[in-house]
């Protein structure tokens, strides 16, 4: 039966964590089916454009709309299947056999609402910026290289190098690699200081790529502005060098590396 | 927050687009759209209605007391809960409430055994389902109410097509009967018949590139991770520097101090010293107390939290996200912005990624300036067998685990 599969897919997938390893779109591609799967059509309003997870996740969802539930749980084995050829095996060899035949198969949607008719506690999760500030920043959004760094898009991004993108700056002087450096994506970082990007170029605040390296304590980066001869010793505007900024929790090999 | 005429639109939809309650509608609990003007219980009886033996189960299953002084007992009930507890609507997050947590959460001063229930499967002894009371004396608006707190309802994954949870809960309601107790309170995520308070969750993050990594939080496009780190940086020294660990030396002035301050708002629990200590007492990973005291030692100030991670589903780099929840917080000699700035940095040094916090008691006064900022979750409050006019969440000043 397609139900009982999908449900044991459905748990492969949430007990993943020790022998599967899924990028974004793939975990993306397994949620839109999920949830065509188990409830249908999309039901809910779309998330504001700030939760750009949520967006993506409901977009992928919505883009389901019509697809009936078979269709879309057999979508969903056969991807696992493609990512996992073995995942079967793993599952028929449940860890408490005897438990398992007391259960009878799950219905999706009743667990689906049976979730949501709880008592107890809730999780609740937040945006860490406000709508004004957002607003503020989307009126002169512009799609250049920079941005599609902060989007890790790596695609778009190798699209976008050429010459004169590699250094160009943002209204506060940032470069495209500065953004890589922020958000810790050490391909992009790599990919950009490989095509000629400037490792030592401060923006309006006098920051370097590895002042942003630094107070984000992404380690990686760090290690690989340092082999690219990123300049320890340059101080930003307020006097500060990259080491200053590092979270004082900080482990004793990255300060060794710094100083 | 709506005014409550607005909240009782809101509660009227919501409750039209939810499946009927085929279970509440047979509780004794307000409807929806009930007006209600005076407080008081809404059904009374005596022992003698009350049946003496337990509930039918499937015949799979039994009853259990969990004895959470056993260490066997303890981990099944971790076990239960820890992978079938409550999550958020992304199924990213599970709350993994810890066993020392547990045993603190269940065993105040004049709990009952009979009130942890278990339902284990007869055959291999697997726990399924658990839930749980605990006493408590609840004042709503001017009288106090000997009740009970519900918590920890759960039933595992695979069974929650068999309609276990209102077995669970008129179980717990029987044994609860049973010490002719007839009020409880509880909370719930979801619009339930009917709230006592509509109340949200606000975040202050200590941690915002663990945050975003795990997807708890989100930063747009174009807004650097660098700026959102330096805009969370805490104080690196207490406002109130004299500020120190709860000890059993200050239990009489501090009970004295949160009661004196509880009484302010309509429904707030009343505590002895030996429940004070019970609940505030510094115990690691579970509670944090500080307290300030003025020259005669006599407590003046508290700030708390309790700790409560939540398992991060399916994430490789990140297994646990640590979060600290506001508890019961008393400012006379400071201000309470200033106390709960305090917290934070505490909170900060305990390596907390975040730290939450309900819209009641007079915590919307420091919302803005500590840098919270609104979750997606509503919290409800619910009273069982008792009917009050709707409250304002800053109304509210009981916190339930």
């Amino acid at each position: 039966m397609i139900e009982s599969q999908f449900q044991k897919a459905v748990e492969y997938i949430s007990k993943k964590s020790d022998h599967l390893t899924l990028s974004n779109e793939q975990q993306l591609y397994f949620y839109c089916q999920f949830k065509q799967a188990t409830i249908g059509d999309i039901n809910t309003k779309s998330p504001p454009f700030y939760d750009y997870i949520g967006r993506s996740k409901w977009n992928s969802w919505k883009s389901l709309e019509g697809i009936d539930k078979v269709t879309a749980m057999t979508n969903y084995i056969n991807y696992l299947t493609k990512v996992a050829p073995n995942w079967i095996d793993t599952t028929q060899t449940p860890a408490e056999p005897t438990a398992q035949s007391v259960f009878e198969e799950d219905d999706p949607q009743e667990q689906q609402q049976q979730d949501k008719n709880k008592m107890g506690p809730v999780i609740s999760r937040f945006s860490m910026v406000d709508q004004e500030t957002i607003d503020e920043l989307n009126k002169n959004q512009k799609e250049d290289l920079s941005y599609w760094v902060s989007m890790n898009s790596i695609d778009k991004v190798k699209e976008m190098i050429n010459e004169k993108s590699i250094n160009e700056r943002d209204e506060e002087g940032r470069t495209p690699l500065m953004w890589s450096c922020d958000r810790g994506l050490v391909d992009i970082a790599k990919l950009l200081l490989d095509s000629g990007s400037n490792v030592n170029s401060q923006d309006n605040e006098g920051m370097t790529p590895l002042h942003y390296a630094c107070v984000c304590t992404h380690k990686e980066i760090i290690q690989l502005l340092l082999s690219y001869n990123a300049d320890k010793s340059i101080k930003d505007n307020s006097d500060t060098l990259p080491i200053d900024l590092l979270d004082s929790s900080s482990d004793s090999e990255l300060i060794k590396l710094l100083n | 927050m709506a005014d409550n005429k607005q909240i009782v639109e809101l509660l009227k939809k919501a409750s039209k687009e939810t499946p009927t309650h085929a279970f509440w509608d047979t509780q004794p609990v307000p409807k929806i759209a009930d007006e209600v003007e005076q407080s008081g219980p809404i059904e009374f009886k005596t022992l003698d209605d009350v049946r003496k033996d337990p509930l039918g189960l499937p015949g799979l299953f039994e009853w259990v007391e969990i004895d959470v002084n056993s260490q066997t007992e303890l981990q099944d009930l971790y076990t239960l809960l820890n992978e079938n507890y409550v999550e958020d609507d992304d199924n990213m997050f599970r709350f993994d409430y810890s066993p020392s947590f547990l045993k603190w959460a269940l065993q105040p001063p004049h709990y009952y055994k009979e009130w942890h229930i278990g339902v284990r499967v007869k055959e291999t002894k697997k726990l399924v389902g658990f839930i749980s009371a605990i006493p408590a004396d609840v004042r709503v608006e001017d009288k106090v109410v000997k009740m009970v707190e519900i918590n920890f309802l759960c039933v595992h994954k695979k069974l929650r097509e068999k309609r276990l949870a209102p077995v669970l809960i008129k179980e717990i309601t029987r044994r609860v009967n049973l010490k002719d107790i007839w009020q409880a309170s509880y909370t719930a995520g979801v619009v339930l018949p009917r709230p006592v308070a509509v109340c949200r969750y606000w975040h202050r993050s200590l941690n915002p590139k663990k945050l975003i990594e795990v997807g708890f939080s989100s930063l747009p496009p174009k807004m650097t991770m660098s700026l959102m780190i330096k805009y969370y940086r805490v104080a690196e020294q207490l406002k109130n520097a004299t500020m120190r660990k709860l000890e059993k030396k200050d239990c009489e002035s501090a009970t004295a101090l949160l009661n004196q301050y509880l009484s302010k708002y309509r429904v707030a629990p009343t505590f002895t010293t030996e429940e004070f200590w019970h609940w505030f007492e510094p115990r690691e990973n579970v509670m944090t107390c500080y307290v300030k005291v003025d020259s005669d030692n006599k407590v003046t100030d508290i700030f708390s939290y309790y700790n409560l991670p939540s398992s991060i589903i399916g994430n490789q780099k990140h297994k646990t996200l640590k979060a600290a929840f506001s508890f019961y917080n008393v400012a006379t000699t400071t201000t309470i912005k200033e106390l709960i700035d305090d917290a934070l940095l505490v909170a900060k040094k305990e390596e907390f990624d975040v730290y939450n916090c309900l819209d009641i008691f007079e915590n919307d006064k420091f919302f803005k300036d500590l840098k919270f900022a609104v979750g997606d979750g509503n919290l409800q409050y619910y009273l069982y067998n008792y009917s009050t006019p709707l409250k304002h969440s800053s109304e509210i000043g009981l916190v339930l685990l």
